[in-house]
C-alpha cells in the first residue's frame, strides 16, 4: 500500500514533462565539440556526395531515433566501389528563347566528376545542353577537400550514427529527408560569434540516394549554397572513366585575341561574306564602332620528363605536399636544392599518374577573323593619359560579334549551338545564336536588349 | 571510442531527456532551473566522454553527473527549503499539491534523490548506488527509510 501511496505522491509532486525533447545541438555547441573540418562548395570543382555502402549495417545503440531507419537506408543506397561518379547540375546554364514565339525553356549545365581517392585522380567534364564545354583529367597534389570529405565523411557519419535527420522537404518535386552529416562551430566575421556551420544532404524518400546538397548556418541554408545532384554512384576502378578526349580538354589550352578598328564598308571583306547588323541605330543606340577581331586557339605541349629531372620533381612535389610527414610523423626537413634543380628542368611542372610533365611550346591554329559592331557610346578611356576613344560598356549598349567560325566569337559557349530561330541567353545576360550561317554573340546592358537585337538582326545592305 | 561514446550519449539524451528533466525538476524544485541542469550535465558528459570506459555504465554515470549538478544548483538557489517552509505552513489551505511537495521537501537529500531515481527514472539499486555514490545495500535502506518517513508524515497530516 505504501508503495502506491508514495508513487501517487511523487506523480503529483512532479508530473511527467510530456513532449520535452531538449536541444541536442545546443549541447554539442556548448560542449565546444569540433567535428571534422567543415568544407564549402567550390565555385569551379563540383562537390560529390559519395556514399559507399556497407553491406550489413547494424544499429549501434538502441537509443537511435531516426525515423524509419533513414540513415541505414541512405548508407545502403549506393555501391561500395572506390571511385565516385557524380553528376551535378551546374549554375552556368541559361535559357533558350524562340525568336518568333518568345517561348522559353531552360538549357541546363551539368558537371560530371569521376574521383578516385586512392589514385588521387579527378576527371571533370562540364556540359551545356549536353555538349561538352570543358574537360580535364588532373592529379592534384592536394586532394580536393570537398570531394575527399564527401567520399568518406558522409559514409562514416551514416555508419557511426552521427548523421541526423533534421527535416523533410521537396527537391524538384521529389520528397526528401535532409540529413546533417558534418558540422563545426566557426566564428563569423559578421558578428564575431561562433555559429554552427553544417553540411546537409537531401536523400530521396524513395531511393534514399542523395539528390541535393546545401550548406547551413545555424540551421538556415546559405545563399547560393544549394547543388542539385542528378546522378550518384560508386564504381570499381575498372568501370571508371579517367580518359579525357575531344577538343575541349582544357589542359594546355591557349587562346589569344586582338582587335583593330575598321570602317563599316570593310566589314564584308573582313568577314568574307555579307555581315548581319542592326542598322545605323538600335533602340536609340547609334552604331559607334566597327572592329575586326582576330582570334587564335592553341595547345601547349606537355613534355614528359625522365631520369633525374623527373626524380627531382617528384621529391619536390612530396616536400610541397600539404601536411606532408616523414615516416616518423615529423614534418619533412626539405631539401630546397631538389626543388631548385626541378625548376631548372622545365617550366610549369605537373604530375599526373606518377608521371612528370613540363610545358612545351604552344602550337597555334590558324588565325580566325570576325567583325564586331558596337551600338552605344564611345568616349575617352580614363585609365590612360592619352586622349583615345573606346566603347563604353558601362553605359547602355549592344555589341554584336560575328564570324564564320564558332570559336572566333567571344563568349560563344564551346560545343553548344542553339537551333536556328532561337537565341541562347546565358546566365550572365549575353546571347548566342546562329543567323544565316554566321555564329553571332550579343552582349548588351539588359536581357531585353539582347532579345530585341537577336530579333532585329538582318543582312547588311550591299 | 570517443565517437561511439558521443553517439551513445546522444542516444541516451534523445531517449530519456524527459526522465532526466523530471528528476532534475524534483531535485531543484524549479522547471526552468532543471532544464539548465540537464543541459549542463550533458554538456559536461560530452566534454568528459573519454572518461567513460564502459559503455554499459553510461546511464548510471550520466545520472551521477546530473544529480551532482542538480544538488549544486539547488544549494545555490535554496529554493526548495523556502518552498517547504512556506507550503508546510499553508498545507491546510493550499490544497493537495503544496501538501505533497511539502511532504517530500522535508526528507533528507539522500532519501529524496533515491526516491526520484527509483520512481521517476526507474533505476535499479545498482544504478541508484552508482548515481549517488553509495552501496546498493545503502540504497535499499535509504528507500525504506524514505517510504517510512512519508508514511509517518501522511499519517500525521491526516490526523
Amino acid at each position: 500500500m505504501i508503495e502506491q501511496e508514495v508513487s501517487k505522491i511523487l506523480d503529483a509532486a512532479v508530473p511527467a514533462p510530456d513532449g520535452a525533447r531538449g536541444e541536442w545541438e545546443r549541447v554539442i555547441r556548448d560542449a565546444g565539440l569540433r567535428r571534422r573540418r567543415a568544407w564549402r562548395l567550390g565555385p569551379v570543382l563540383g562537390l560529390g556526395a559519395a556514399v559507399a555502402a556497407v553491406a550489413a549495417v547494424a544499429l549501434l545503440w538502441p537509443f537511435r531515433a531516426e525515423p524509419d531507419g533513414v540513415l541505414e537506408r541512405a548508407l545502403a543506397a549506393v555501391g561500395d566501389g572506390p571511385v565516385l561518379h557524380v553528376v551535378f547540375r551546374g549554375d552556368w546554364g541559361g535559357t533558350l528563347v524562340d525568336l518568333e514565339t518568345g517561348a522559353r525553356r531552360p538549357v541546363h549545365a551539368e558537371q560530371e566528376i569521376w574521383y578516385d581517392a586512392e589514385r588521387k585522380l579527378v576527371h571533370q567534364i562540364d556540359r551545356l545542353g549536353g555538349a561538352v564545354q570543358y574537360e580535364r583529367v588532373s592529379n592534384p597534389r592536394q586532394q580536393p577537400p570537398e570531394l575527399a570529405a564527401l567520399s568518406r565523411e558522409y559514409r562514416r557519419a551514416l555508419e557511426a550514427g552521427t548523421a541526423r535527420v533534421v527535416g523533410e522537404g521537396v527537391v524538384d518535386g521529389e520528397p526528401v529527408y535532409w540529413l546533417v552529416y558534418r558540422s563545426e562551430m566557426l566564428p563569423d566575421v559578421a558578428d564575431d560569434r561562433l555559429h554552427e556551420f553544417a553540411q546537409q544532404v537531401a536523400v530521396s524518400k524513395e531511393t534514399y540516394k542523395p539528390v541535393a546538397l546545401r550548406d547551413t548556418r545555424d540551421g538556415k541554408p546559405g545563399p547560393s549554397t544549394g547543388r542539385r545532384v542528378l546522378e550518384l554512384e560508386t564504381v570499381s576502378a575498372e568501370a571508371a572513366d579517367f580518359t579525357a578526349s575531344g577538343a575541349n580538354v582544357i589542359d594546355g589550352m591557349a587562346y589569344k585575341e586582338g582587335r583593330e578598328p575598321i570602317a563599316l564598308e570593310q566589314a564584308r571583306d573582313v568577314l568574307g561574306r555579307r555581315p548581319v547588323w542592326l542598322g545605323r541605330e538600335h533602340a536609340g543606340l547609334p552604331l559607334a564602332e566597327v572592329t575586326k577581331t582576330i582570334t587564335a586557339h592553341g595547345r601547349q605541349a606537355q613534355i614528359e620528363l625522365h631520369g633525374q629531372s623527373a626524380a627531382d620533381a617528384r621529391e619536390c612535389f612530396e616536400q610541397l605536399r600539404p601536411n606532408a610527414r616523414s615516416r616518423d610523423d615529423r614534418p619533412p626537413e626539405g631539401r630546397p636544392e631538389v626543388c631548385e634543380r626541378a625548376r631548372r628542368a622545365g617550366r610549369g611542372l605537373s604530375m599526373r599518374d606518377g608521371r612528370v610533365y613540363t610545358h612545351g611550346p604552344i602550337r597555334w591554329e590558324r588565325d580566325r577573323t570576325g567583325v564586331a559592331l558596337f551600338y552605344g557610346m564611345v568616349g575617352d578611356d580614363p585609365s590612360t593619359y592619352r586622349e583615345d576613344t573606346i566603347a563604353l560598356f558601362d553605359q547602355p549598349h549592344v555589341s554584336v560579334a560575328q564570324s564564320m567560325q564558332r570559336l572566333s566569337v567571344r563568349s560563344a559557349p564551346p560545343g553548344y549551338v542553339p537551333p536556328e530561330g532561337s537565341v541562347f541567353v546565358a546566365a550572365g545576360g549575353s546571347g548566342f545564336l546562329r543567323r544565316d550561317g554566321l555564329f553571332v554573340s550579343i552582349q548588351a546592358s539588359t536581357e531585353d536588349l539582347v532579345l530585341s537585337a537577336a530579333r532585329a538582326l538582318e543582312p547588311m545592305p550591299g | 571510442m570517443r565517437r561511439d561514446a558521443l553517439a551513445a550519449i546522444e542516444g541516451l539524451y534523445r531517449a530519456r531527456y524527459a526522465v532526466f528533466l523530471r528528476v532534475a525538476t524534483a531535485i531543484c524544485g524549479d522547471a526552468a532551473l532543471a532544464e539548465d541542469v540537464v543541459h549542463e550535465s550533458f554538456v559536461r558528459a560530452v566534454r568528459h566522454r573519454a572518461d567513460l570506459r564502459d559503455p554499459a555504465a553510461l546511464e548510471p554515470w550520466m545520472w551521477r553527473i546530473l544529480v551532482n549538478e542538480a544538488r549544486k544548483r539547488r544549494a545555490a538557489e535554496q529554493r526548495l527549503v523556502r518552498v517547504a517552509e512556506e507550503t508546510h505552513e499553508r498545507a491546510a489551505t493550499n490544497g493537495d499539491h503544496g501538501r505533497v511537495r511539502a511532504l517530500i521537501a522535508v526528507l533528507p537529500d539522500r532519501q529524496r534523490h533515491a526516491l526520484f531515481l527509483r520512481y521517476y527514472a526507474d533505476l535499479d539499486y545498482e544504478a541508484i548506488a552508482a548515481a549517488l555514490g553509495i552501496s546498493a545495500g545503502t540504497v535499499a535502506a535509504t528507500l525504506h527509510a524514505a517510504r517510512e518517513a512519508l508514511r509517518t508524515q501522511l499519517t500525521e497530516v491526516e490526523r
